[in-house]
């Protein structure tokens, strides 16, 4: 794979690299050819399915694995035959691996101790963390005496105590309820104002990774699918992966021919559709479903459709359609309006959307 | 009577029946410790510590109570460090032959001691190897290996191994990593092992009577030979004696350390959370 060539060169703002990263497991790769950055104090999240590499790329990160190809770099420095601690790499683990034998005061001292600083240094050090991540009242509690939001700001201050390099995150929100993870991610948003350090987070949760992310890089089979901002990972999809795992709904593949006006046609699924842009051969293109239009009357959008509404569920603030043309179903997502407000299953309207509005999914390359 | 009452008391006349039927004849041992009389016989004719006497003045059972002890605090030391690492070794990382070792750790349990006590023999024997020392010590350390890899594979159980990571992530070297996170943790079920090594050595008699020598007796072998021949109210002093030494020691344990938490089986850990591939 050369998923390398895809994306721009590291430039010299980085402060971590991952240089066309391999590593395989008994002859299998599980993590190819990936490469990756991100520039100081950011945050940058791995985001992928179960088993598509992100925690193999973490602990390669992490120096808990060593990558069979390829490079990591800290701040300049290869550090991919490194230790963890060596290479200034603090790991927040997903139960948190808080020492529950250990209070509050003793777990986050224990890398202070480690480093054999004297008693009055670590104990002057530990209550200024602890006030940092307000704490300070809970330093004689053991871990199991904390709430989950209490226990991950411990784990936080454990690994920030030794100064990292970077920090690092293994999906420390999963398994926790909606509600308790939100809150979890802007306290976790809230110390890395705070701190400033430059992390790289797991997750699988789209919303989380849009949310705390200056960078997401989408794996899918070990394989990065794309890495960029959340606004370029949604708005701009270049894999059809990457289109279906951030939640795009309306996808057409079809044959592309070039049009007379520096456009293009795509038939797809018995419809007709308008391109933006010059394309040939077969392609996918999604339509965000809050670019498309509803109405009982004729659109003038580039693209309309005479459909038949087939569901209508309001949302509040917005109106979820999806409306049948032909056999092709198409979803909607719009702010809610008096109009929407009376559409009934089965009601005839006009379903439509802008050229301009259709993305064009580059697609895998030699997939 | 209504159906609960009566459960209630058939329970109550159930557990006297068995307490009864364990500590009845331990009872009638420390009746007879106590007889006037010159045979084994409930002290009808008076009061008297006279047995309790006449052990001590018997050399070779204060010899044989010496090696009894030293074998099994050595027995019971090894075992401990052997038994605690073959524990992780199985409970941490799956590797081939991990299925043989666990039943290997397992077997003295299953094999009949007499089995056990005669292949010791026949291996030493033919080796032609050891003195007798020797040979009880490992014996022994065979006999309560066990013991220790059940106690700490328990204590183990649903141990959070990103702990140790986590130390060694904070700069911890692998053996303080192990000193100051696992080992803490896994206290409890390490000294019960050990307290379950030291009885089972002390006690025992199906091994050890196949690896002694006439010059090396253990205190329950001594015991043993000496009521085939010699039958005297001394045998119930001195195995009250043995009986009170076992049972202060493991209130001792019990008392210091919580032994009845480990083998409950109470997690001594957070509970765990699945990870991602």
């Amino acid at each position: 794979m050369t998923s390398h060539a895809q994306f721009p060169p590291a430039s010299t703002t980085d402060y971590l690299t991952l240089d066309v990263v391999t590593k395989r497991y008994g002859g299998k790769a599980v993590v190819k050819g990936v490469s990756l950055s991100v520039a100081r104090g950011e945050v940058l999240t791995i985001l992928g399915p179960s088993g598509c590499g992100k925690t193999t790329t973490l602990k390669m990160i992490a120096g808990f694995l060593e990558p069979d190809d390829g490079s990591v770099s800290v701040d300049g420095a290869r550090v991919d035959k490194l230790s963890s601690h060596q290479r200034g790499a603090a790991m927040v683990f997903q139960n948190y691996a808080l020492f529950p034998h250990m209070t509050v005061r003793r777990n986050v001292a224990f890398g202070l101790r480690m480093q054999r600083k004297p008693a009055a240094e670590i104990a002057r050090e530990v209550d200024a963390m602890l006030a940092r991540v307000r704490l300070s009242e809970f330093a004689e509690r053991y871990p199991r005496e904390l709430s989950g939001g209490q226990q991950q700001r411990v784990a936080l201050a454990r690994a920030l105590i030794i100064r990292p390099k970077i920090l690092l995150l293994d999906e420390p929100f999963s398994s926790l309820d909606a509600k308790l993870r939100k809150q979890l991610r802007s306290e976790f948003l809230e110390i890395h104002r705070n701190f400033g350090i430059t992390s790289v987070f797991v997750t699988h949760d789209l919303e989380e990774a849009f949310a705390i992310s200056d960078r997401v890089a989408v794996m899918n089979t070990g394989v990065l699918e794309q890495f960029g901002s959340p606004t370029e990972i949604f708005s701009r999809p270049r894999t059809r992966f990457v289109a279906d795992f951030v939640g795009h709904k309306n996808i057409f593949t079809g044959e592309a021919v070039a049009s007379a006006d520096g456009g293009s046609v795509l038939a797809a699924d018995g419809l007709s559709i308008r391109l933006p842009a010059a394309a040939s051969g077969e392609v996918d293109v999604s339509i965000p479903v809050h670019r498309v239009r509803v109405s009982r009357t004729a659109l003038d959008t580039g693209n309309a459709f005479r459909g038949d509404v087939e569901t209508v569920a309001y949302l509040g603030p917005v109106v979820q359609t999806t409306v049948l043309v032909g056999a092709t179903r198409i979803e909607s997502y719009l702010s809610a309006s008096p109009e929407l407000e009376t559409l009934r299953s089965g009601d005839k309207v006009e379903i439509g959307w802008d050229v301009e509005d259709a993305v064009v999914i580059p697609g895998a390359g030699p997939a | 009577m209504n159906a609960l009452r009566f459960e209630k008391w058939a329970l109550g006349i159930w557990t006297s029946l068995i307490s009864i039927f364990m500590l009845g004849p331990l009872a009638i041992m420390f009746a007879i410790s106590l007889t006037s009389n010159g045979y084994i016989s409930l002290p009808t004719e008076g009061v008297s510590l006279r047995w309790y006497a006449d052990m001590l003045r018997q050399r070779v059972f204060l010899d044989a109570a010496m090696n009894s002890i030293v074998l099994a605090l050595q027995a019971t030391l090894t075992a401990t460090v052997l038994g605690t690492l073959a524990a992780i070794a199985v409970t941490r990382y799956r590797f081939p032959g991990r299925g043989l070792i666990l039943l290997l750790a397992g077997a003295p349990l299953f094999v009949p001691l007499v089995m056990t006590g005669l292949a010791i023999l026949i291996f030493f024997s033919t080796l032609g190897i050891g003195g007798p020392a020797i040979r009880l010590y490992v014996a022994h350390v065979c006999l309560t290996v066990p013991y220790m890899v059940r106690m700490v594979a328990i204590a183990l159980a649903g141990f959070d191994w990103n702990q140790e990571l986590a130390a060694r992530n904070l700069g911890a070297s692998p053996l303080r990593a192990f000193v100051e996170v696992t080992l803490p943790q896994i206290m409890p079920g390490v000294i019960a092992g050990a307290a379950f090594a030291f009885i089972i050595s002390f006690d025992d008699v199906g091994v050890s009577i196949f690896v002694t020598g006439a010059a090396y007796k253990t205190l329950p072998v001594e015991l043993y030979a000496f009521a085939a021949f010699d039958l005297t109210p001394m045998i119930a002093a001195l195995a009250v004696t043995m009986i009170v030494f076992s049972a202060v020691f493991v209130l001792l344990i019990e008392r210091f350390f919580g032994v009845q938490r480990v083998l409950a089986g109470e997690a001594q850990t957070a509970p765990r959370r699945d990870g991602d591939g």
